[in-house]
This record gives structure tokens, C-alpha cells and sequence, in this order.
């Protein structure tokens, strides 16, 4: 005889884990993979290398960390070497008046996974945040990337981020990884959006 | 005997201001500066006193020197510094000085009492809902 286990194990409900930030590697930095701890906050991650991706380590469980990939605001913006693509940033801002540096890239469309930036296609600009003792809508923000002569033919995703800290946490230091931003024409010349308005007879 | 208290200032932000000052953050460390002038025709030994009280009444620095030597000559000047302490209680500080001269037999030239200043809560920075609400081509 078989016997069957009596009773119900209750409903499990989703793990109420805090906002935990993805660490911020310098570029050109290598890691193994390991377990890393951050120094000010003592918060315990794993990166593992083959897959390029931390997680953040709570009970002895680990859970994965990333910066998620969400759709440009704007419609896809074509581009020719010259032109300037702006970011137009927005945030809710509470505190001293304070400056920060913001960095801007525009990167590989991969729309998952990590981000790669294109070389020559990042901006960092110091901006002034004026004191708010509520939170405060900020806008009218920008940073300006001009494009180079690099990377013609291809579409481009962006994001933005506040070097402030050893982690990033989206929408608090970091926007969306956006994709279908902007797309580089190339120099010869390059038709986009192609194709046939209606037909009619003659 | 007369001398005047000329200058009195709290080092708030690496920089000397006259106070009282306002709506200083809490956490923020400050030190008191008093400059006293002596106003006799003869050189004099100025001294100084002090007790500031925090919003509750308690003293949190209580200061008092006597200059060394060489001492103020007519119509100059001589400072005193605090050691320094932290605004940590939201509300009206005061401040209670004496300038004296003489330390044989101590005389008040000049005195003030009232504000230090005003503290008011931190405000921690923290930004929320950060994106890009647009891009566009200029």
C-alpha cells in the first residue's frame, strides 16, 4: 500500500526581497565567477562569468539581478554622423541640493542580457539638482550623444545611469536598458523605410 | 573697562558666518567664533565664555580661555575659537557669552545672549522613478 502525505502545505507566496542594485564593474574589469561583497553595504552577490550575470544572495538562495530592457519612449530615430541624439531625463527628487554626474551610452540593440556600449557613443555630464523637501518631478534634464562615425547600419539602444554608488538599481540610479532608439544610417547613403504608400490605377 | 564683542560667527559649511543662522541640517558639525575688541587706551588680557544649550536646555559646549600672551593692545582685536560640536536635536540652539577683561578681577565688557541657530531634520537625498522620457534628434 501506498501511503499518501496528509496535510496541505499552505499557500506559498512570492519572497518580499528588498531592492538590491546590480554592481557596477569598471569597464575593462574582468571577474571570476565568486561570491563578492560589497564593501559599504556588506550585501553578499555571486557573479557567475559564463553567464554574465550577478545575483544577489539572501538565506543562502540566489536571485538573479539585472537592469530590465523595455521599449524606447520615443519612436526609432534615424541618424547620420553629425547629428546629436538627446536624452530628455526625468526623476523624482527629494534632498539637499546635490550635482551629479550622469553617463549616457548608446550600445548594441541586443534588448536582453547585458549591456554593450559602443565605443565613442557615451557622455558624462554633471547636472545640479536643486533642493526639494517633498518629492519633487524633475525634468528639462538632458544629455547629448553625437554620433560618430562608427557602427553605420545598425540600430542602437540606450540607457542612462548616475555614477554615484557601487550598484544599480533601476529607477533610482538607472533607467531601462531601452531598445530600438535609434538606428545609424550609413554614410553612402541608406533608404529606410521603404515600401509602397498605395497603389492606384493609371 | 569696555571692549565689545565685534564679530560672532559658527564655521558652517568650511566657511565663517555671522550668526544666527537657519534651517541648518542635523548631523552637521559646527564650531562657535566670538571676536572680541579691546576698547581701553591701554593693552588688555581678554577673556572669553561661553555655554551653548541645545533645543532640550542641555549644555553642549561650554568654553572659557583667557588669552595668552602678548595680549590686546588699544583698539584691537582678539578671537576665540570653540572646540566644536554636532547639531543632532531639531529645534532653537542658544548660545550665552561673556567677554571679560582683567583676570585679576574678571570684568563682563560685553555679553549676548539668544539664537546660535536653528536646526532642522536631514534631508537624505533620494531619487526615484529615474528614465528617459524621451529621445530625440537635435
Amino acid at each position: 500500500m501506498i501511503k499518501t502525505p496528509e496535510g496541505s502545505l499552505g499557500r506559498v507566496g512570492a519572497l518580499g526581497l528588498p531592492t538590491v542594485g546590480v554592481p557596477v564593474v569598471a569597464p575593462g574589469q574582468v571577474l571570476a565567477s565568486g561570491y563578492y561583497t560589497d564593501p559599504t553595504t556588506g550585501q553578499q552577490y555571486y557573479y557567475n562569468a559564463a553567464l554574465d550575470q550577478w545575483y544577489y544572495v539572501a538565506a543562502g538562495l540566489l536571485y538573479p539581478l539585472a537592469i530590465t530592457w523595455k521599449p524606447s519612449p520615443s519612436a526609432k530615430i534615424d541618424l547620420i554622423v553629425g547629428n546629436v541624439l538627446r536624452f530628455n531625463l526625468t526623476f523624482k527628487y527629494i534632498g539637499p541640493a546635490v550635482t551629479r554626474s550622469f553617463y549616457a551610452a548608446i550600445g548594441a540593440n541586443s534588448m536582453s542580457g547585458s549591456f554593450n556600449e559602443w565605443s565613442g557613443y557615451t557622455v558624462t555630464k554633471s547636472i545640479a539638482i536643486p533642493a526639494k523637501t517633498t518629492p519633487t518631478l524633475i525634468t528639462g534634464n538632458y544629455i547629448d550623444i553625437p554620433i560618430a562615425a562608427s557602427h553605420a547600419g545598425e540600430d542602437g539602444a540606450a540607457y542612462c545611469k548616475m555614477l554615484d554608488g557601487l550598484t544599480l538599481t533601476e529607477g533610482v540610479n538607472c533607467t531601462p536598458l531601452y531598445y530600438n532608439v535609434c538606428h545609424i544610417i550609413l554614410a553612402a547613403g541608406e533608404i529606410t523605410e521603404f515600401g509602397i504608400a498605395s497603389f492606384v490605377k493609371v | 573697562m569696555t571692549g565689545t564683542i565685534t564679530k560672532k560667527e559658527l564655521d558652517y559649511q568650511n566657511i565663517w558666518q555671522a550668526f544666527p543662522l537657519y534651517n541648518i541640517p542635523t548631523g552637521t558639525t559646527i564650531r562657535v567664533r566670538i571676536i572680541g575688541r579691546n576698547n581701553m587706551t591701554t593693552i588688555q588680557q581678554m577673556g572669553i565664555a561661553w555655554v551653548v544649550t541645545d533645543p532640550n536646555g542641555i549644555v553642549r559646549e561650554s568654553y572659557s580661555a583667557w588669552e595668552l600672551w602678548p595680549y590686546t593692545g588699544a583698539g584691537a582685536e582678539h578671537e576665540f575659537i570653540g572646540n566644536g560640536f554636532p547639531l543632532d536635536k531639531v529645534g532653537t540652539w542658544l548660545l550665552n557669552v561673556y567677554l571679560y577683561m582683567d583676570p585679576s578681577n574678571p570684568t563682563v565688557v560685553d555679553s549676548y545672549y539668544g539664537t546660535l541657530c536653528t536646526v532642522v531634520a536631514e534631508l537624505v537625498p533620494a531619487v526615484s522613478e529615474f528614465a528617459v522620457s524621451s529621445f530625440s534628434k537635435v
